[in-house]
């Protein structure tokens, strides 16, 4: 089977370690990853905690699938309340951790309370110890994970840790395991720091095994054959996710000075390849696309260990800031994943207050003399590193950019590029709507991957619409469409990534944005479990793990008022092609998100309506 | 003269300079007809240009234009 039956919770006030066994049966309804994260927060933490208080659980949870020697299936989520919106936190990574979980025999790992001093968990299969971590705090993530493996004496134990980012509580500091796989948003490393947890290093020595292994190397041996023929993957094995900044400039979506043009003239040399080494990759995954980036120059070193600057990275930290200097970017880049700061809203957040400072709103007088104007790249490096210390203005831009609003004043608030207090990701819903629908929705705050991207539907020979005709998404939908037909296409593919995330599996590998059809994921899941399952089962586990998120959010106190977008996305682009045209209406994507409710059984509020929870098998949540 | 520029990783699809083919004009061709004579299907697609502006695939060219076409891309 791929998984244990076996959930390891620790208690950090009391140090308490037991292990909760489940039934096979829990596992069919809940599944992994946010299932059963979701699970065990709804059942364990209290409805008006703070994200930062040490009642606030944070669970790591690998999916379904995740250790198997399947391809493109390494994720864990964490899961907890988010210190940054208040919202439910929920973030996947890759890696290497979330295997050596499930091979330590834990489907899930459930932490509770905070340690009076600074410690790091070490799992060696089921002996669990808490261990003292003062050696550690305020170390950087690489000597951190070099001192625990000698230590340990074994190079082989893989490490989740958070850098001094989230030991000071900067509220979207992320979570790294391996130096360069993030649970990237939402701040839940700041949760991490809370509990006074530095790291969790983890060695096992079991190995899952599929009710059918044969069937799971043939579809291996397929993908690891396809790979480079494929156009999708291919691009991505070649030149990562970089290969899209040209793309998204050409066509006007490029966020440059916080979202206010869709290209940018500095475009090109953020695509450059110049200084890309060969990619790293994940557990078992053939596709093998993470960027590693090296520079030996003069004026600027950047050490290869943390990986390189993706997509996101490039646009959040470059054109957003208007900033065209690759090396510059990369160098802040391995900054931040040795602190461990989430690159998208850190950008974010620049960029709102150099447009603040351009503006007006703010001055030298409030930035510590720095000139906060877009393009002025001298004053990248000395900010962050202000705000991973808490120094000065970094203090008050360490937590986000509505939280900075606040002290800026309400002339600063129509700057403001957000959904649920979290900063939109590097997608313009004024280029593809669905994107306004996925930010809007999105359980955790403005999340790209929430449902699936327009272009891959906007032509009926477009790879979305023939890969996933069998979900019933059989047209093609124009990418500025806000009508009923773009309600479905992100509904039906909003819980086909809620599925992904039960899974473990990674949007690199699978369709619509790779290869992997969805009826070799289906082949993976019967062969993995021996369940005689189908896809109506596998989607309705993702409508329960969704859901149980909006309960969640619910009990915050979220409903429609917090599926909004923030006012930025409603004004015209002032470049590009798309310059002047207002191609987002508010009514429209208003429209559209209660269409959307409609569609998932919620109720005109946004909650999950009674039956749809009975439905779901939910009705322990009814109250 | 029909100039298409393969921008991106798309010039790994064509033989000669890195990013640029030189077409002889014919009456009726399309910009699927010269994905179809790459081996490139429309799903490869993210953005066609003609002389600087958006096009669909199956426009009749005009003699003379540039098409610039750039790989699909959706999520980073």
């Amino acid at each position: 089977m791929s998984f244990n039956g076996k959930i390891l919770k620790v208690d950090l006030t009391s140090s308490e370690v037991k292990v909760e066994e489940q039934p096979e049966s829990f596992y069919r309804r809940y599944q992994g990853g946010h299932g059963i994260g979701l699970y065990y927060l709804l059942k364990e933490s209290k409805h008006d905690v703070d994200a930062l208080e040490p009642e606030n659980p944070l669970i790591f949870a690998p999916g379904l699938l995740t250790g198997l020697r399947a391809p493109a299936v390494p994720r864990y989520v964490v899961i907890s309340k988010s210190p940054l919106t208040g919202a439910l936190g929920k973030s996947e990574a890759g890696g290497y951790w979330g295997p050596e979980l499930k091979k330590a025999g834990f489907d899930a790992l459930v932490i509770t309370g905070s340690s009076k001093a600074p410690v790091y968990l070490l799992i060696r299969d089921d002996k669990v110890e808490i261990k003292d971590a003062g050696h550690l705090w305020g170390s950087e993530t690489g000597p951190v994970q070099e001192k625990l493996r000698e230590e340990l004496g074994d190079k082989g134990t893989q490490v989740v840790q958070i850098g001094p980012a989230g030991e000071k509580g900067v509220l979207y500091a992320n979570i790294v395991n391996n130096l360069a796989h993030f649970n990237g948003r939402n701040g839940l490393g700041a949760v991490m720091g809370s509990k006074n947890l530095k790291a969790i290093a983890v060695r096992g020595s079991g190995k899952l095994k599929a009710k059918n292994e044969e069937r799971l190397k043939e579809i291996f041996r397929w993908t690891a054959g396809q790979v480079k023929e494929h156009p999708l993957s291919s691009m991505l094995h070649k030149h990562g996710t970089p290969a899209g900044i040209k793309t998204v400039n050409a066509q006007g979506g490029l966020p440059t000075n916080n979202f206010e043009l869709g290209v940018f003239e500095g475009a090109e040399e953020l695509a450059s390849e110049d200084y890309s080494l060969k990619p790293k990759g994940c557990y078992a995954c053939p596709v093998v696309c993470k960027r590693v980036v090296e520079v030996n120059e003069d004026d600027i070193v950047v050490d290869k260990m943390y990986g390189g600057p993706e997509y996101e990275t490039l646009a959040a930290l470059g054109s957003n800031c208007g900033i065209g200097d690759l090396k510059v970017v990369a160098k802040v880049n391995e900054i931040c994943n040795r602190n461990t700061l989430d690159t998208i809203t850190l950008g974010m957040t620049i960029s709102f207050a150099m447009k603040c400072f351009e503006e007006g709103i703010i001055g030298p007088d409030d930035t510590d003399g720095m000139e906060l104007k877009f393009g002025n790249k001298d004053v990248l490096i000395p900010l962050v590193e202000k705000i991973i210390k808490r120094e000065g203005i970094g203090d008050l831009l360490a937590l986000g950019s509505k939280k900075a609003a606040e002290k800026f004043g309400p002339e600063s608030k129509k700057y403001l590029v957000e959904s649920k207090g979290q900063e939109a990701p590097m997608h313009d819903p004024r280029v593809k709507t669905g994107l306004g629908l996925q930010y809007a929705l999105s359980i955790n705050g403005a999340d790209h991957w929430f449902a699936q991207h327009d272009p891959f539907f906007a032509a009926e020979d477009g790879f979305g619409v023939i890969e996933m005709a069998g979900l019933g998404l059989t047209e093609a939908v124009d990418p500025l469409d806000t009508g009923m037909a773009k309600v479905r296409l992100i509904y039906y593919t909003s819980v086909l990534n809620s599925v992904y995330d039960l899974l473990g599996v990674c949007v690199f590998g699978y369709v619509a944005r790779s290869l992997i059809p969805l009826n070799f994921l289906l082949d993976q899941v019967v062969a993995a479990t021996g369940w005689k399952t189908s896809w109506f089962e596998l989607m309705k586990a993702g409508e329960r793990a969704m859901a149980m998120a909006r309960e969640f959010n619910r009990r915050q106190g979220l409903e429609q008022e917090a599926d909004k977008l923030s006012e930025s996305f409603y004004r015209p682009l002032a470049k590009g092609p798309f310059a002047g045209k207002i191609t987002l209406k508010e009514e429209d994507l208003n429209d559209a998100v209660e269409k959307y409710y409609a569609l998932a059984g919620w109720n005109k509020s946004g909650g999950v309506s009674r039956n749809k929870l009975e439905e779901l098998g939910l009705g322990w949540l009814v109250q | 003269m029909i100039t298409v520029l393969f921008k991106s990783i798309l010039s790994e699809y064509v033989p000669g300079e890195p990013d640029q083919v030189e077409l002889t004009y014919e009456p009726d061709l399309t910009i699927r007809a010269i994905l179809e004579q790459c081996g490139l299907q429309p799903g490869h697609i993210g953005l066609a240009m003609v002389d600087g502006q958006v096009s669909d695939l199956d426009c009749p060219l005009h003699d003379g234009v540039t098409v610039e076409l750039y790989p699909i891309f959706g999520g980073g």
